[in-house]
């Protein structure tokens, strides 16, 4: 819908409300799907979400190459579901996450920290400024969060939130807080999101078994990629090459 | 200095790019023992002999027709009521299907698909989704090679073996397996008070659980609460009829 | 003025007494050096012959400097390397010691350290002793008589002295105390009346009471008591030297220069950078009266590491667009590969540079990439062409593809050669069964014949039949050769390559450049590490790549390598290190740096990288300026 509305363009440009509205519905599917990103590397699967998933229609053809590989391994998997499976993928997300040695190169930790700091360690400057940048929105780790807050799930959810106070944000005609926040949305995508998850997603292909943590991994790369193509577009901020893309 | 030159590192979705050293990729495929049927299986059932039981039991259950793994599953579980194992009965079917007893089959009796069913795509408004396929019920039957393993294998004969290799202590097994054959079975300390002034435990100093853990091994007794005589024990305690048990 | 003692019945030097003594202090950029070439015109305008004047500098290319500043050539101007070879190269001295000055080369010096093991020490432990031996020997402390502490000490020292003898060789770290020992024994052996010493602090205490030992009349010393205490040439500098020598010597003449004499701008940047460490800072003149003028400093900071190679380019090419000669331009390089990217940067502008290189780098045991020791083979078979009688080549011919280099074989050979005193190549000749076995006998068979195929050949046919000979037929002769046998001539012989190949290694500190023939030798910029300006000086330097990890190098910032209790000593020594090059600065100097360059470099240069992020598909990792130019940040002049 967003594409009618660029390539419209020659036609008849849409009017600034048609475009909130827009955004507006599109922020609650992108808050979904944020949200159901950050639970699968929150924790392993258990049973019940697992037959959730199951039951779930993913995207045939979702506009992005990855995200359909990644659909389609994790559709694939959840069809090959025996009783086994949940200890299956209890064990996988051990191997992929938290790995079995001790060298710091056995798994693809879920920490951006891990990611962009030259011993690969985990609490360095990315944590700190992530922290800031939640508590910037009136957010902290929860009670029940003992890990770091720079955790692939807390940025994630980050951006879940940051979607519905879009949604709510355009719904109640506060325009100029919604740009805002996708700004806030675009710049916590590439200073932070995009540039490191795409290094883990490559080190989950390595450590993980399963076709279901492979597919998240295409998943979530593809996702992070058509966001910021999305975002870019929205704040008039993309390149030429990202505009063709989308169109 | 042997090179000026700088490699660029272009990231390009490669592990090694992302910082993690190349290591080989996890093994996701079984690995290939390449010996004949027989010989695994034995070696299986050589392994696992506190679990010869349930192998059994299973191999028997899947023998004439496929059975639902659902059914195997049941009957594991109630044959393990007793028993703390870190076995499941997944791992149990694993194990009998790696050494070659049991085949994955579909209800038909068809051999059951390697690979997990490529998703469904279905409309809907237009909208094309993808909808997992569901794989057809698993069935387990038991393989030519493992019924051949069995026929050959005589559990009294594993009894008999045990009182030939033990032969000092057939008074004390004699009593063990007199105990275990009273109605409502027996408890080891029950056991430990009968034979421990017996002259034969006393150098080496031996206690009652050595002999159940053979006899258990053997299969001539089970843990059902507590220690119960199965039918190869009974023929085995027939075979003890001219022994003075212990304690006499 | 030298005395000649006994302790105990061994002879050993005392600390001589010298008429007249003057010792010039100041930090890089006082003036010292400019005070000894008006000190030796002095002494030139009053008549004192040429020939009674030394100069020692610590450097070849600190020697060259002097001599071309001091405007003649007949005054002797030489490193105190080059004064101790030749000291050595006296035929007395060659009696004395028993053979001429070859140094070992590091590989040969393994071969050594291999028949040292022989002793049965733990490797450690004898690694150490070793170490502790070549250190002893450059504060001539190895003659006191209770330098050796307990008997495994004493026994591998026999060992090592029994080695090198029947090498024929010293030690490097031998050379300087071997000449002064000569001195002492030997009245006749050099006079000079005065003797002029620049850097006291960069030479090891055997050079020190070297150039002590020539001085007959006076003695004439600058020494910078703020340099930072690195190797140049020798390697063990005896930075304590100059508290010795005024101690030896209360009469001693002190001049303490305090001014910086080069321009404003730069003497404000050198004294940011020594306020941040805690040293005391210099006096500098007022912009109109300074003898160098305002100057100028800057800082550059790149975007990315290309460009920053692309602008140091450019600021050469623009300064020598606008008037700097090339050899007036010096380009402070963090590293060798950095040095090499200055270097080609400034070949697609067409100007030519001289890049520093050890020669010695080029004979380690690590420079062998193959696992039979090709190219080194190669080395020695050029040696051993050149001099049939190099005792130390014939060593390492034998240890080459011999388990545990042969050294048993050798031990016992070294015994027999102590006793009767033939020489290796005399004992390999003699083949006898019971002193050598038949697979030594072999090799050095093999050995001499080789020799009597290449036998008069000339250097490119001499390389040439070598590489086929052991590297195989057809294989490019290894580029490590050709880069130590420039220099020479397609017609020189195996003599002349020989004596140019040993030459690089004695004085060590040499420049390479892309000019085969070195025919545009003065119009080159030089490119090198910040201590390789030791007695230069240069209208413009650049301090490239200056960056955390580059400078200071990455173990600054580790905690496991600088612990917190160290840090400020550590920065303190790295503020000499820059103080020392950039009080060289004529006119002017920029530091240039980056703030991103690709992970993998990054970790291949060994830049501390602040943080990883992905950029277009490729693992960047962004990095910091030096920490350093946080206090020359102020000292900018645009």
């Amino acid at each position: 819908m967003l594409e009618n509305a660029v390539v419209g363009n020659e036609v008849e440009a849409p009017s600034e409300t048609q475009v909130w509205d827009l955004v507006g519905q599109t922020a609650h599917r992108r808050a979904a799907t944020y949200g159901l990103l950050s639970r699968l590397y929150r924790i392993e699967v258990d049973k019940e979400f697992l037959q959730e998933l199951k039951e779930t229609r993913f995207p045939a053809k979702a506009g992005n190459a990855l995200m359909d590989e990644g659909y389609r391994a994790i559709g694939k998997f959840l069809g090959g579901m025996t009783a086994g499976t949940e200890l299956e993928l209890r064990r996988d997300y051990v191997r992929a996450f938290i790995g079995e040695g001790t060298d710091g190169k056995s798994a693809a930790y879920p920490f951006e920290s891990v990611y962009t700091s030259e011993n690969r360690l985990r609490m360095q400057d990315a944590r700190d400024e992530v922290l800031a940048i939640y508590r910037s929105e009136g957010l902290n780790r929860s009670v029940d969060w003992h890990d770091d807050e720079d955790h692939v799930a807390l940025e994630l959810e980050f951006m879940q939130f940051l979607c519905d106070k879009l949604a709510n944000a355009v719904k109640i005609g506060d325009f100029d807080n919604a740009e805002s926040l996708l700004a806030t949305q675009e710049g916590f995508l590439t200073e932070h999101l995009c540039n490191w998850v795409p290094l883990m997603t490559s080190d989950m292909r390595l450590f993980a078994k399963t076709t279901f943590y492979k597919g998240l991994a295409s998943l979530t790369e593809g996702y992070l990629e058509m966001e910021q193509e999305l975002l870019g577009e929205l704040l008039g901020t993309a390149t030429e090459d990202d505009k063709q893309t989308v169109i | 200095m042997e090179s000026n030159e700088i490699h660029a590192g272009i990231y390009q979705g490669e592990p090694a790019d992302a910082g993690a050293p190349v290591r080989p990729a996890i093994h996701t495929t079984r690995h290939d023992d390449e010996r004949p049927p027989q010989i695994r299986i034995a070696e299986l059932f050589e392994r696992m002999q506190p679990h010869r039981q349930i192998l059994q039991a299973i191999l028997e259950q899947c023998d004439k027709k496929p059975c639902p793994f659902a059914a195997v599953q049941e009957m594991v579980e109630g044959l393990s009521a007793n028993h703390r194992s870190v076995y499941s009965p997944e791992g149990f079917c694993d194990l009998l299907e790696r050494a070659g007893a049991l085949q994955k089959v579909t209800d038909k009796g068809e051999p059951f698909p390697e690979e997990d069913p490529e998703p469904r795509v279905v409309v809907e408004d237009g909208v094309e989704y993808l909808e997992p396929v569901e794989l057809p019920e698993l069935h387990y039957i038991t393989t030519d090679d493992a019924k051949q393993a069995m026929s050959s294998t005589d559990p009294v004969s594993e009894v008999e073996k045990l009182f030939e290799k033990d032969a000092h202590y057939l008074p004390v097994y004699k009593l063990i397996l007199t105990m275990c054959a009273e109605d409502g079975g027996v408890a080891m300390p029950a056991l430990d008070n009968a034979i421990v002034n017996d002259p034969l435990v006393q150098s080496p100093r031996c206690y009652a659980s050595r002999f159940v853990t053979f006899l258990e091994s053997a299969g001539a007794v089970t843990w059902q609460s507590s220690w119960h005589i199965t039918e190869a024990g009974l023929e085995g305690l027939e075979m003890l009829r001219d022994v003075p048990a212990a304690g006499m | 003025m030298a005395k000649r003692e006994k302790v105990d019945g061994i002879p050993t030097i005392a600390m001589p007494h010298i008429d007249k003594l003057t010792v010039v202090r100041g930090a890089a950029g006082c003036g010292k050096t400019q005070r000894l070439i008006e000190a030796v015109r002095s002494l030139l305008a009053q008549g004192t012959p040429s020939s009674s004047i030394l100069v020692l500098c610590a450097t070849p290319d600190a020697a060259h400097a002097f001599s071309n500043r001091l405007g003649t050539k007949n005054v002797r101007v030489a490193s105190t390397r080059e004064l101790a070879l030749e000291l050595l190269s006296q035929p007395t001295a060659i009696a004395l010691f028993g053979h001429g000055p070859r140094i070992l080369m590091p590989f040969e010096e393994d071969i050594l350290f291999e028949d040292l093991k022989i002793s049965g020490i733990e490797i450690d432990r004898l690694a150490g002793m070793f170490s502790f031996f070549k250190r002893s020997m450059t504060e001539i402390s190895d003659d006191h008589p209770d330098f050796l502490m307990d008997d495994d000490e004493q026994a591998v020292m026999s060992t090592l002295r029994d080695n090198l003898q029947l090498r024929g060789a010293f030690l490097e770290q031998q050379i300087s105390a071997n000449a002064a020992r000569y001195l002492a024994l030997t009245e006749d052996a050099a006079h000079y009346a005065h003797v002029f010493v620049d850097d006291w602090q960069y030479l090891s205490r055997a050079s020190q009471v070297m150039a002590e030992l020539l001085a007959h009349n006076s003695l004439y010393v600058a020494v910078d008591t703020t340099a930072p205490t690195e190797p140049m040439l020798e390697s063990y500098p005896y930075a304590r030297g100059a508290e010795e020598l005024l101690r030896a010597n209360p009469q001693a003449h002190i001049v303490d220069l305090d001014k910086f004499q080069g321009p404003r701008a730069i003497g404000l940047a050198l004294n940011a950078v020594r306020h941040e460490a805690g040293l005391e800072p210099c006096l500098i003149e007022e912009s109109s009266n300074a003898p160098q003028g305002a100057g100028s400093v800057a800082i550059k900071v790149l975007s990315n590491a290309d460009c920053e190679i692309e602008t140091t380019a450019d600021l050469v090419a623009g300064a020598i667009k606008d008037g700097t000669s090339p050899e007036a331009i010096y380009i402070a390089s963090p590293n060798d590969i950095w040095a090499s990217q200055i270097a080609h940067a400034l070949k697609q502008k067409d100007i030519g540079s001289y890049t520093a290189c050890q020669w010695t780098d080029l004979a380690k045991s690590t420079a062998d990439t193959s696992n039979d020791a090709r190219y080194l083979k190669i080395l020695t078979a050029i040696l051993l062409a050149g001099n049939p009688n190099d005792d130390t080549a014939w060593r390492s011919w034998c240890a080459f593809d011999e388990p545990l280099a042969a050294s048993g074989e050798i031990a016992l050979i070294a015994q027999t050669a102590a006793k009767n005193g033939p020489r290796l190549h005399e004992v390999l000749a003699s083949n006898k069964p019971d002193v050598m076995s038949e697979r030594m006998a072999h090799t050095y068979r093999m050995g001499v014949s080789l020799l009597g195929r290449t036998n008069g050949m000339t250097r490119d046919h001499l390389l040439r039949t070598l590489t086929d000979e052991l590297y195989g037929p057809s294989e490019p002769i290894p580029p490590m050769l050709l880069r130590l046998c420039s220099g020479t001539n397609p017609d020189d012989t195996a003599e002349a390559l020989r004596g140019r190949i040993l030459n690089k290694m004695s004085c060590n500190l040499g420049w390479e450049s892309d000019d085969a023939d070195g025919s545009k030798q003065e119009a080159f910029v030089r490119i090198g590490e910040m201590n390789r300006m030791c007695g230069l000086s240069a209208q413009l330097i650049i301090f490239t790549g200056f960056v955390n990890g580059f400078f200071p190098q990455h173990g600054f910032f580790n905690q496991t390598i600088t612990p917190p209790g160290d840090i400020d000593n550590a920065r303190a020594a790295y503020t000499r290190k820059l103080c020392c090059a950039l009080g060289k600065a004529t006119k002017t100097a920029i530091f240039t740096s980056f703030t991103k360059i690709p992970c993998s470099q990054a970790e291949q240069l060994g830049v501390k990288i602040d943080r990883i992020g992905l950029e277009n598909r490729i693992r960047m990792a962004r990095v910091s300026p030096s920490i350093f130019c946080d206090c020359l940040d102020g000292c900018t002049t645009g």
